[in-house]
């Protein structure tokens, strides 16, 4: 009981102590008079304006706290320089595409989910947004002269969380639009039906919803829209016709987790017919353990975090037997309702 | 703990005096000033970059510095060509090392009571300067001749979170009539807000520090333990510390679950081998 507490007296410190959202914005002299800086900075007139010349100078220094800047966290305004386009992970599902990317005109996410990648791989909580958007547009064409592309745009972050301040998905969805062979996938834990009441539908454009159950969402997915919210946006979305993917990934471990996820599973079949969606896919938590070394050292009082997971070539996942019985039980589930070939399963590798 | 770094003598007077420091010969050559009861220490830097380093990492050096519970406050007085005002305090967002260009930038996380400027650390007076206003900005920009090195030392010991730069301004690069009665009054009249400032950092620190050190002990002593009775490899060890980290946070009972299988004469073991195959047995029946 009592680390309990200590998690809570952590959490808790007074509210007082810290500064507002987005109290300090951080501007690289290069871009301070783009259109969408100046748009930006007119959101916030209360903040603290510091130019800086180079993003890494703030967001790269030695020793930050990650956890304690996401109570806090600032934002910097930057130019994104080299790699623009990333061709996707290994870890990451790439729901049967042959040419996987994904972009990060955003990096770090307001919302603060325990066990997220980011926390173990960026060396700050800070919110980093590159206001040359037109560059990735320009990077996404080129590749698109050479074959089809399916690019992930909400990868590193979670863009509808911000969109009515940044108001990038709309962007993204505007020059997909105007690209036949792009899919975009948008990938979100938000309450985002005022955006998508907006949004016409379209073939080439997909809402992805990560699903979890309340008690995940209220004991690790700090900030995150709630189960029925989540419900609700896919609804609307697939009244609206709008391409729609559901993730049960990552699922998280706890004790009771087949009761958990059986009554999060009835929750949305309850509400929504999955039949409708484009495809599912399943998969536990996975994670490079590189990054997990950095969350553990900032995060010792997390039990996502702290579970002795098992190291297979330097990725970190559920004993064998915990993978196995979550990710076939999820997709027992799903299987009474989809066809399998819309169930993408993350290729797992038992030892 | 809540170490202060302060340039000169008579700027450091009114902190000594309202923190009761006594002078502590153990750190010399360096000049500090401290009190073990309110867990504060004030080094006296001496003026000028190579002084502030020095003196900053040869006290931290010295000190049994925990992460995450201490902070490092830079207070002295500085001076500006465009400040309108003098006497205001503030606290620097942005420190630059003038001589090298190099910038560095606390982490502003905590509320603070003061106005926000940057500051420039120069190698000679600000008065003695021939272009006073290199920037030719409208925002006030400070000059100090310690700020940005006690930063590159301190950044040895501490976070950018940990780190705060607080300066009150005293001149415009005219001297005249700056006398150490002058500084200490200076000090002296935002004394109330200082002190405002270094409760709430303390007051944080109370709050972090609540991270139960009597929980962490039990859970060493367990590990220990088990590690020993089970024969444990370091990769056992590794595995067998994370465990029983994972229970502690989840309230999972491995106390009564190592008790019960001391019990049924499965532990100590005799050799390695033995240890891993209780060690399995002893993951099955927690998770």
């Amino acid at each position: 009981m009592i680390r309990e507490k200590e998690k809570r007296d952590l959490n808790n410190l007074k509210a007082d102590y810290y500064n507002s959202f987005f109290s300090h914005i951080y501007v690289e002299k290069s871009v301070a008079d783009m259109p969408d800086t100046v748009r930006i900075l007119n959101k916030f007139p209360q903040s603290h304006i510091i130019y800086i010349d180079h993003y890494k100078d703030v967001f790269c220094r030695s020793r930050q706290s990650s956890v304690l800047q996401h109570r806090t966290q600032n934002l910097i305004i930057a130019k994104k320089e080299n790699n623009l386009v990333y061709a996707g992970a290994p870890v990451c599902q790439s729901f049967g595409n042959e040419h996987f990317y994904y972009t990060s005109c955003m990096m770090n996410c307001v919302f603060d989910c325990e066990y997220c990648y980011l926390k173990g791989m960026y060396p700050s909580g800070n919110v980093v947004l590159f206001v040359n958007l037109d560059d990735i547009f320009d990077e996404v064409y080129k590749l698109l002269q050479k074959h089809p592309v399916y690019l992930c745009v909400s990868y590193d972050t979670d863009l509808l969380a911000v969109e009515n301040i940044f108001g990038y998905t709309k962007k993204w969805v505007d020059f997909a639009e105007r690209h036949t062979d792009l899919k975009i996938e948008i990938r979100t834990k938000s309450s985002c039906e005022k955006f998508l009441k907006e949004i016409a539908p379209s073939d080439n454009i997909i809402f992805a919803f990560t699903m979890s159950p309340d008690e995940i969402i209220s004991k690790f997915e700090h900030k995150t829209a709630s189960l029925d919210s989540r419900i609700s946006c896919i609804e609307l979305a697939l009244d609206k016709g709008l391409k729609t993917r559901i993730a049960f990934d990552p699922m998280i471990y706890c004790k009771n987790w087949k009761s958990v996820y059986t009554d999060m599973f009835d929750k949305i079949t309850g509400r929504i017919d999955l039949n409708k969606l484009l495809d599912i896919s399943v998969g536990t938590f996975r994670i490079s353990a590189e990054y997990m070394k950095n969350m553990r050292k900032e995060e010792p009082f997390s039990a996502a975090v702290q579970f002795p997971y098992k190291n297979d070539n330097g990725y970190y996942h559920y004993p064998d037997e915990i993978m196995r019985d979550m990710e076939d039980y999820m997709v027992s589930l799903v299987s009474r309702y989809v066809e399998k070939d819309k169930i993408f399963l993350w290729e797992r590798q038992e030892k | 703990m809540i170490i202060l770094a302060m340039a000169i003598y008579c700027e450091a007077k009114p902190l000594i005096e309202k923190y009761r420091l006594k002078k502590d010969e153990s750190y010399m050559p360096f000049t500090v000033f401290a009190n073990e009861e309110k867990e504060i220490l004030l080094i006296i830097t001496g003026t000028g970059n190579a002084a502030a380093a020095s003196s900053v990492a040869g006290v931290c050096a010295k000190l049994d510095l925990k992460a995450d519970k201490n902070f490092l406050v830079n207070i002295g007085t500085c001076a500006s060509a465009s400040a309108s005002a003098s006497d205001e305090i503030y606290i620097c967002s942005k420190i630059t090392d003038e001589s090298s260009k190099r910038t560095f930038y606390p982490d502003m996380i905590y509320k603070n009571p003061f106005k926000e400027a940057e500051i420039i650390t120069s190698a000679v007076l600000f008065g003695n300067k021939n272009d006073k206003n290199p920037q030719n900005t409208s925002d006030t920009v400070l000059y100090d001749m310690e700020a940005a090195f006690v930063w590159q030392a301190g950044a040895y010991f501490f976070a950018p979170h940990e780190m705060s730069f607080v300066k009150i301004l005293s001149d415009n690069g005219d001297t005249e009539g700056i006398t150490p009665d002058y500084i200490t009054a200076l000090v002296e009249n935002h004394i109330n807000i200082i002190g405002e400032y270094i409760n709430r950092l303390r007051d944080i620190l109370d709050d972090i520090s609540c991270a139960g050190d009597e929980k962490a002990a039990k859970e060493k002593q367990l590990a220990d333990k088990l590690c020993r009775d089970l024969c444990c490899s370091k990769t056992m060890e590794y595995e067998l510390r994370q465990y029983i980290r994972y229970c502690f946070i989840e309230n999972i009972d491995i106390n009564g679950v190592v008790c019960k299988m001391y019990e049924e004469n499965m532990m100590p073991c005799n050799d390695k081998r033995e240890g891993k195959k209780r060690f399995e047995q002893l993951k099955s029946r927690l998770l």
